[in-house]
């Protein structure tokens, strides 16, 4: 007898039933390692090398990054040269 | 674009886009958790069987979107560590509580309910299984309460002080993290949201089966149902949205004055701008529409308080980025070795402000000696960009005035009995179920967006906020959650449709019109063949 082909394969798959006609829960059964399995792949392949590991990151590196090199003798600022918020008011008049 | 740039605005992109999507499914189940809770109160008082078959099929409807909805916001937090790791080292002491008691309350309480609510039916008595179906509810909302809890952190820093030593922010008191306002206030708003899109949407799945004219009887109850929390729902994200203006305009004035385009300060109480065109560029609106002393009233809650207008909060801005400077040059000093007891104390003077000199680093590594078109540049950028704001929230809050019209005409012909001649409003109920998923979108980008330029309000800039990536990355994982999620949308979608078209014929407990139509002896019918029956689940 000959095997066949695989035209007639595919005939024969079509007539499996569908997934839209599963059971509900066997439905959701399914999506959910669908989706469990597309997350894992997305987390490895994007977000397997966090750089703040358990929201933490080296505090040196946060300080180069928020902060540019540190002059060789600091500035000091003296309290005088602090500027004061203007009130709502002052702004409010000052608008006008 | 700078490659930073390119950085930051693709890791903000991303977030939006997740965080969009993840919303799609939230609301629903914060809202019809608690209408499965009410239909089935119902079902305990009255024993009617009806009200079993309304909860069973609405819960159906339910367990297929928390299906689609569970772990899709687990994305944001890969997001934080790999996208936001600057960010995630300045707010990790804060958010690590309020995460882990979400973490708890999602998959241990209301994971494990809505497991009970479907396997119980059989195995626990009445008030058992009500019982468990409030803790579902009660779970969906914790859920909500710890995230939005970190949420209004970020746009209301309260309760956390900034440490030199760990460069972070640290806690002080868990209590004022907790009943921060802002946080508060966005909570029993987005929930109120939930429960407006929950009855809206069984109000529009109800209608289309009156317009159908089958299984009336169910569907005119769930029709009351949805129609009288509907309304509650609507009247409390009106008087809760309300409230939010208040707090906005207590705590978030710029975004305040950004969403209401009020480049000036007018003598109060403010008018508001119903319409109008905003011009960032000339900072003006033109064809404004106002009504006068409303966003005062709103705003302020007096009649002689005034809404400060974005050209003088620029100028305050302005001075706070100038002692910002100096609250850098002091952060400087003190990490260059000189902890002295002067250095702390002029430090800690100076440091509220320190987030306003970090808007500079977007222009000048050498914030303390920026120039003055610098610091104009970087006053600019503390003022959102204000028409997509300005639309946004004026979109959410039509629809909200749809959502209280659909469901106080829809109340309202109910008890007068009036319903079924109603046909355009059961034809609007239809139509109208998407919208509030709209508006709540709506609502997520005056939030998010009215707070930029910063992640976390007056702290962390955004553009500092972002990790050091290449771009090439964030485009394939933006990629990736996109379809993603979008995958998860349509097969939402599909099985919404399939079941909602079946209705309660997909309990199979032979009394509704699909099965009572196979029942029938086959005769010449002008009937549309039945969509194919879904098999039985539990």
């Amino acid at each position: 007898m000959p095997r066949p082909s695989w035209l007639f394969r595919i005939h024969r798959l079509s007539r499996l039933p569908r997934l839209t006609q599963l059971p509900l829960g066997a439905e959701i059964a399914l999506i959910l390692v669908v989706k469990i399995a597309i997350l894992t792949v997305l987390a490895k392949t994007f977000f397997s090398e966090p750089q703040a590991k358990k929201m933490r990151m080296p505090t040196e590196q946060v300080e180069q990054h928020l902060l540019a090199p540190a002059p060789a003798s600091a500035p000091t600022i003296t309290t005088s040269a602090v500027s004061t918020l203007p009130s709502t008011s002052e702004v409010t008049h000052a608008s006008h | 674009m700078l490659p930073i740039d390119e950085v930051v605005s693709l890791s903000r992109l991303q977030f939006a886009v997740t965080a969009l999507y993840h919303f799609l499914f939230v609301p629903l189940t914060l809202g019809l958790s608690w209408i499965l809770v009410i239909m089935e109160a119902v079902y305990v008082m009255t024993g009617s069987p009806i009200y079993k078959d309304m909860t069973r099929f609405w819960g159906k409807l339910f367990g297929i979107n928390f299906a689609m909805g569970v772990a899709t916001g687990i994305t944001l937090e890969f997001q934080f560590g790999t996208n936001w790791s600057y960010y995630s080292h300045y707010v990790g002491d804060i958010f690590g509580t309020p995460l882990a008691i979400e973490g708890m309350a999602a998959f241990f309480l209301e994971s494990t309910f809505v497991g009970l609510f479907f396997f119980g039916w059989d195995r626990l008595s009445r008030v058992q299984h009500l019982m468990v179906t409030f803790l579902v509810a009660l779970g969906s909302s914790l859920s909500a309460l710890w995230i939005l809890i970190a949420n209004g952190w970020m746009n209301n820093p309260v309760g956390a002080e900034f440490n030199f030593e760990t460069m972070r922010m640290e806690l002080v008191s868990m209590t004022d993290v907790i009943f921060n306002p802002v946080a508060q206030v966005k909570f029993v708003h987005t929930v109120a949201a939930g429960y407006v899109t929950a009855s809206m949407f069984v109000l529009g799945v109800s209608a289309y089966y009156l317009l159908k004219a089958r299984d009336t009887q169910f569907a005119l109850r769930s029709f009351a149902v949805a129609a009288g929390f509907g309304l509650a729902s609507t009247l409390s994200v009106i008087v809760l949205g309300d409230e939010s203006g208040y707090t906005a305009g207590e705590v978030n004035k710029v975004k305040l004055a950004a969403i209401e385009a009020e480049w000036d300060t007018h003598p109060a109480p403010a008018g508001i701008t119903i319409f109008g065109m905003p011009d960032s560029k000339n900072e003006r609106t033109d064809y404004a529409f106002k009504v006068p002393y409303v966003l005062g009233l709103i705003a302020t809650r007096s009649t002689d308080t005034q809404v400060i207008g974005i050209k003088d909060l620029k100028k305050e801005h302005e001075v706070r980025i100038r002692n910002g400077m100096l609250a850098y040059a002091a952060l400087t000093r003190l990490k260059s070795g000189d902890k002295s007891p002067a250095a702390r104390a002029e430090f800690d003077k100076l440091k509220q402000d320190l987030g306003y000199g970090l808007l500079l680093k977007k222009y000048t590594p050498n914030v303390i000696d920026a120039t003055p078109e610098q610091i104009a540049k970087a006053v600019d950028d503390t003022i959102p960009n204000v028409a997509p704001l300005f639309w946004s929230f004026r979109g959410m809050v039509a629809l909200g005035m749809l959502f209280l019209f659909i469901f106080a005409t829809s109340f309202y012909f109910l008890i007068r009995k009036q319903l079924a001649p109603q046909r355009w409003l059961l034809r609007l109920a239809v139509f109208s179920i998407p919208l509030p998923w709209i508006a709540a979108e709506l609502g997520w980008i005056v939030a998010e967006y009215g707070r930029q330029p910063w992640t976390i309000a007056g702290i962390l800039p955004t553009h500092l906020s972002a990790s050091t990536l290449q771009p090439s990355s964030l485009y394939f994982s933006l990629a990736g959650f996109i379809l993603f999620y979008t995958f998860l949308l349509v097969v939402e979608m599909v099985l919404m449709v399939k079941y909602a078209k079946r209705g309660p014929s997909s309990l199979h407990t032979g009394k509704y019109h699909w099965e009572l139509l196979d029942k029938k002896p086959a005769a010449p019918s002008k009937t549309p063949p039945r969509p194919p029956l879904p098999k039985p689940t539990r």
